[in-house]
């Protein structure tokens, strides 16, 4: 494993993360001793980074990870959220600071644990941008106070929020997912600078695309249009032939970024961790590589909406389903 | 061609040398290439490997100055910050010098036990292979898991283990140093030297038997390709002289044949250094 400082924090994060949604069946049902196994099969990798959120499975997740914690939590770094709790507006979310506060005691109570590492607010976009900033992220920092969490981060798809948000507040961590990987690097544009200036710990989710880069391609649920789950196809057949599986490539380019600090991916799996710390130290191949990104340009960094309309990103498109 | 690969020269000042312990009172002085020539002289020794000992830039260009005038210095083993975003530059600055040949962090006094798995020193790492330069590795016991991590990321890189990645001789303790060390050894880049084992042991009454069990794991581990000779002087002369100290392992490979004894004296380090005769 490689570790790496998360901005200010000083964290030592392997640049691998442990995504634990799968735990909560959002994939389909996962075998719970499996999911087991690969939690610690992760924490002898090297692996010491694990991300959930009560909204995965609708707090299955997170009670599965902490059942599997149990006796290894002094020795990761465990990341929740709050904010989000279901898919649709209204009902799915609540970014009130009453109920930010009685979520990370449910958080603490499935996990196991008397503190939570990093506590994000999940989802920003689904929220109104100044109760983000007024009220959502103050009552973190009262929890941070009361030593319930260390770090208190954001999380999110539209990058210009994300910008706006940790511009107003001094926040630690900012994770973002689809932004950095072979379709998309406008994490680059719009956030790493700030992230570099402020060090703020900067965290990548999903740099397989939401699965486009993966033999397998794209499930039907996926949000981008058609042409680019249509390119990356064509990528995954150009690796095929040269005995390259895309994902393995896309997971290589994703952990060369020079700041990110930890990429996250969805594991419930031994083979899942092992395929992915193979990766690990891994560059991708330059010919392989340049063939892919010529295949992937014409669709490269087509955002979809998310959130809120008044939250979308300049230029997103209308997502797929 | 018999090769020392492994020693260090130091003008001696205080503040820059904190490791040389009161115990170590006798290394408080200057160590220079006229105080090494006789030794080598005296053990039929060619020629020598010099080590960084204190993580300047300063230091190994004053290394590069000495292997200038001085024949026996056969290649600089040096410090650039491989953690430094423009570590390139500082390999640019020395590379073009034919006696520079590797470089070494003084990892095992990293506070943090997985020092080397940080991002950027493996840029750093990365770095090296471009300027076609060894690395040294210097570690404990304790690290030797987190250096085959390392070696495993890089299956092209040439990497030497220096002092058998000090065991407790002293204490006789073996494992689980033999598995860490037998696991490193299964990647064909790594080599090892036979270097400071006397400050592992006891400084004052060792045996040459003391030794033996550590070499015979060592030798099976690598094979007499992979091993090369090193005093580690001046450092070695708190538990021994320099003939004492070598003479350990010049003993110890007596059994061998002559071709394994030439490899491990002096050949060994000769091409895993790419030395040049002058």
């Amino acid at each position: 494993m490689i570790f790496k400082t998360l901005g200010k924090t000083g964290l030592q994060v392997s640049i691998v993360g442990y995504g634990a949604s799968p735990l909560g069946n959002e994939f389909g049902p996962a075998d719970v001793a499996e999911g087991v196994r690969a939690v610690h099969a992760a924490i002898d990798q090297g692996i010491n980074y694990f991300d959930v959120s009560p909204y995965y499975g609708r707090t299955l997740a997170e009670t599965r990870l902490g059942e599997a914690l149990v006796g290894y939590r002094h020795k990761i770094i465990l990341a929740t959220k709050a904010g989000r709790y279901g898919s649709i507006l209204p009902d799915g979310f609540d970014f009130s600071a009453e109920r930010i506060t009685r979520s990370v005691d449910a958080s603490l109570q499935r996990l196991q644990t008397d503190y939570i590492d990093l506590f994000q607010v999940h989802d920003i976009e689904f929220g109104h941008q100044q109760q983000i900033i007024e009220e959502t992220l103050p009552a973190m920092f009262r929890l941070k106070e009361a030593g319930k969490v260390r770090l208190v981060g954001i999380t999110g798809y539209p990058l210009h929020m994300l910008r706006d948000v940790a511009q107003a507040v001094d926040v630690d961590t900012i994770l973002s997912y689809c932004r950095y990987d072979l379709l998309d690097t406008t994490l680059d544009d719009v956030l790493t600078p700030l992230a570099q200036q402020q060090g703020i710990g900067l965290i990548n989710a999903s740099p397989l695309h939401m699965r486009a880069l993966t033999d397998k391609g794209a499930p039907d649920w996926h949000p981008a249009p058609r042409r680019v789950v249509a390119a990356a196809e064509q990528a995954a057949a150009y690796c095929r032939q040269r005995g390259v599986d895309l994902a393995d490539l896309a997971m290589q380019f994703a952990l060369q970024h020079p700041y990110v600090a930890v990429t996250l991916v969805g594991m419930s799996k031994v083979a899942h961790v092992e395929r992915n710390i193979h990766s690990v130290g891994v560059e991708p191949d330059p010919e392989v590589l340049a063939g892919v990104q010529a295949i992937l340009a014409p669709v490269k960094d087509i955002c979809w909406q998310e959130g809120r309309p008044e939250n979308y990103e300049p230029g997103a498109v209308e997502k797929r389903s | 061609m018999k090769i020392d690969a492994h020693q260090h020269f130091w003008h001696y000042r205080s503040e820059e040398f904190g490791w040389i312990s009161d115990a170590m009172a006798a290394l408080k002085r200057d160590f220079l290439p006229n105080d090494l020539a006789p030794l080598l002289q005296a053990t039929e020794m060619d020629g020598s490997v010099v080590v960084q000992a204190r993580q300047t830039l300063e230091e190994t260009e004053w290394l590069l100055q000495l292997a200038d005038q001085y024949p026996l210095i056969k290649g600089v083993v040096g410090w650039v910050d491989l953690r430094h975003p423009r570590v390139e530059a500082q390999l640019e600055r020395f590379h073009a010098h034919p006696k520079f040949v590797g470089v070494r962090h003084i990892v095992h006094d990293e506070p943090d036990d997985q020092f080397m798995l940080r991002a950027e020193f493996i840029r750093g790492l990365r770095a090296l292979g471009r300027f076609d330069l060894t690395y040294d590795i210097l570690i404990f016991p304790r690290h030797l898991p987190v250096a085959h991590e390392i070696v495993r990321m890089f299956p092209n890189q040439p990497f030497v283990l220096d002092h058998i990645a000090k065991p407790l001789i002293k204490d006789g303790v073996i494992a689980p140093w033999d598995d860490g060390l037998r696991q490193l050894a299964a990647f064909p880049n790594v080599s090892c030297k036979l270097s400071g084992m006397v400050t592992e042991a006891n400084w004052h009454g060792w045996k040459p038997a003391d030794f033996r069990p550590y070499l015979d794991i060592v030798l099976e581990a690598f094979g007499p390709n992979r091993l090369m000779i090193g005093s580690d002087w001046p450092v070695c002369t708190v538990a021994g002289a320099y003939a004492e100290v070598v003479g350990i392992v010049f003993d110890y490979v007596r059994t061998l044949s002559a071709d394994e004894q030439a490899a491990i004296l002096g050949g060994n380090a000769q091409s895993f250094y790419q030395l040049m005769e002058g």
